[in-house]
């Protein structure tokens, strides 16, 4: 298990050793496809697909922010496993969506995932979805979470913030509200 | 992690068997009660196997509800009545038929070979097969097999390797990575014997343990994957061990044969579970075996609205060529039982939808909002109602 809890925390969380850059809280351009206002500060770090801000490091807490999932494309590309993973579909519905992002988290070693309250969003002008998630770190540590996205030409555009239940969670969770409702889209 | 540590081990002992053939030491069977010597090199793996089991507790995957720890405790106390206090079980959440025996005393069984169990025989049978592990001390003869031959080196460099970690040259980092837990195939044997031996002894039917592993094996022939269940990957070839084990059933006299099978028990312990572990089930995407199996399940455990509901999920998910057409029949059938989820009304409009059929897309949804009013999801649903 200490095997699988190491693949998670380098795939799910991105390793200790990625360089990180600060983000400033003024407008940002994630993708071609919307912007966003930070809110606060973020240590902020991007590999491949995946740009991930965090505070008090990725174990704790941090926003993902997944741009663009075309057709076939995995979540969390879990390295040296050759299990079958999750695949995004084209034409996914937020029922399906939601269902591909818990099972992922699951694939990458998340542990007792649960999603609820799936519920349409406003993702700038895009109609979007947002639902709130729980689940466990390999080690047990409870975390919850908040999974806000929409697609738009057949690409899933997904923000997920994640952090422990107690304290880091929370720490960050109205500015996270806040830089949700800050998403602009390209006209 | 127990597939990774497997692989390294049985190519390690692979390769030495080829060059001498392996005997088993002749090592005296735990007794009850029995700790190690606290100078002995056992000592050492005890205590690595107890930091194991602290961590496990603490993990948060393991099942707390007192009635399924108490049936399959008491499974273990059957089979082996002397040493039931010895013996610590943790049903682990985990969609993979697995379990580990570990020298301390502690057991895993992780909740895809419950699910994968068709009655409390097949299950007493694979918890004696770990047992036997335990009562003639095989992680101790591994450690010092490896550790007395030459290729102890090449072991722990592979082993560690593989764990994506440095040279580590101890006991604990092995019981760790649970590589001392995966045994060469002699030691395998050895426990389908003892394993064997105990369910018969214990009244069961011997005839139920083979059909564990016929099971099995139609899983991994549909999936195509030799590797596709963890429980293949160092065990005796699974044809094998049915010629075996049904070699051994009808050897058994008929004044000796026990008849216990516990099927129903078996199915009114694990039915709280059954959803969880399925949904657990399809998230492991390994489909063509997940679809044997609950073909298997709906076969022995008759009309099942959840049995059915779940044949269409991984149906939906899995959206080959007529798959669609498959999870409207399966879910159908779901609806058509007495408590069937409201959750299979939405899944039949996703599909319904996704095929273009607008207006059963739009019944099955307006069903879904009637049968629950109160889902999270409520107003998500609706929405696909102003979409259609």
């Amino acid at each position: 298990m200490k095997t699988r809890a190491s693949i998670s925390i380098i795939v799910l969380l991105l390793s200790a050793c990625t360089h990180y850059t600060l983000l400033e809280p003024q407008r940002y351009q994630v993708s071609e496809v919307y912007s966003v206002e930070p809110q606060i500060q973020w240590n902020h770090a991007k590999q491949g697909a995946v740009e991930l801000w965090t505070v008090d490091g990725p174990l704790l807490q941090a926003v993902r922010l997944v741009n663009g999932v075309n057709e076939g494309d995995v979540l969390f590309p879990v390295f040296g496993q050759d299990k079958k993973l999750p695949q995004f579909r084209a034409g996914m519905s937020a029922t399906e969506v939601q269902e591909f992002v818990v099972d992922s988290m699951t694939a990458s070693g998340a542990a007792d995932v649960s999603s609820s309250n799936l519920r349409p969003f406003q993702f700038g002008a895009l109609p979007g979805f947002r639902f709130e998630m729980q689940f466990l770190s390999a080690d047990g540590l409870e975390f919850e979470g908040i999974a806000a996205g929409a697609t738009s030409e057949e690409k899933l555009y997904l923000i997920l913030y994640t952090g422990t239940r107690s304290h880091y969670f929370d720490k960050y969770k109205s500015d996270v509200e806040r830089m949700l409702q800050s998403i602009q889209t390209r006209a | 992690m127990l597939l990774r540590a497997t692989f390294v081990l049985s190519t390690i002992l692979g390769l030495s068997g080829c060059a001498t053939p392996q005997t088993l030491p002749d090592t005296a069977n735990i007794q009850p009660g029995e700790r190690p010597d606290i100078t002995t090199d056992e000592a050492g793996l005890w205590m690595a196997s107890e930091d194991v089991e602290r961590r496990l507790a603490a993990s948060g995957r393991v099942l707390t509800d007192p009635e399924i720890n108490a049936y399959v405790k008491e499974i273990i106390c059957r089979l082996s009545p002397e040493y039931c206090a010895d013996v610590r079980v943790y049903i682990v959440r985990t969609p993979h038929f697995n379990a580990s025996m570990y020298p301390s005393g502690f057991m895993q069984v992780w909740t895809g070979l419950i699910l994968r169990a068709e009655n409390e025989a097949q299950l007493a049978y694979v918890l004696g097969h770990e047992l036997g592990h335990y009562f003639r001390r095989h992680s101790i003869q591994q450690w010092r097999t490896v550790r007395d031959t030459a290729s102890a080196m090449t072991f722990f460099s592979i082993a560690t390797a593989m764990a994506g970690v440095g040279y580590v040259g101890d006991i604990g980092a092995l019981v760790a990575m649970g590589a001392l837990m995966s045994y060469s195939r002699e030691f395998e044997r050895e426990a389908d014997d003892v394993g064997f031996e105990m369910m018969s002894k214990a009244g069961y039917s011997p005839d139920e343990a083979p059909k564990i592993w016929q099971a099995l094996l139609q899983e991994r022939d549909a999936s195509g994957d030799p590797n596709q269940l963890i429980f293949f990957a160092t065990h005796p070839s699974t044809e094998e061990r049915i010629d075996t084990l049904k070699g051994l059933a009808t050897a058994v006299p008929a004044s000796a044969r026990g008849v216990d099978v516990g099927a129903e028990r078996h199915a009114k312990i694990t039915h709280p579970y059954l959803s969880e572990w399925l949904r657990d089930d399809l998230r492991n995407r390994k489909l063509a075996g997940s679809e044997i199996m609950l073909k298997r399940l709906i076969e022995n455990r008759g009309e099942r609205p959840e049995l059915q509901y779940f044949l269409g999920e991984l149906y939906r998910i899995r959206g080959d060529e007529g798959d669609a057409q498959h999870a409207v029949e399966a879910y159908t059938t779901a609806l058509g039982q007495k408590g069937a989820p409201a959750e299979a009304y939405r899944s039949l409009g996703l599909v319904h939808w996704r095929e273009g059929h607008t207006a059963e897309a739009r019944a099955a949804f307006e069903a879904y909002l009637r049968a629950a009013p109160k889902a999270s999801d409520y107003a998500m649903v609706k929405s696909y109602l102003d979409q259609l």
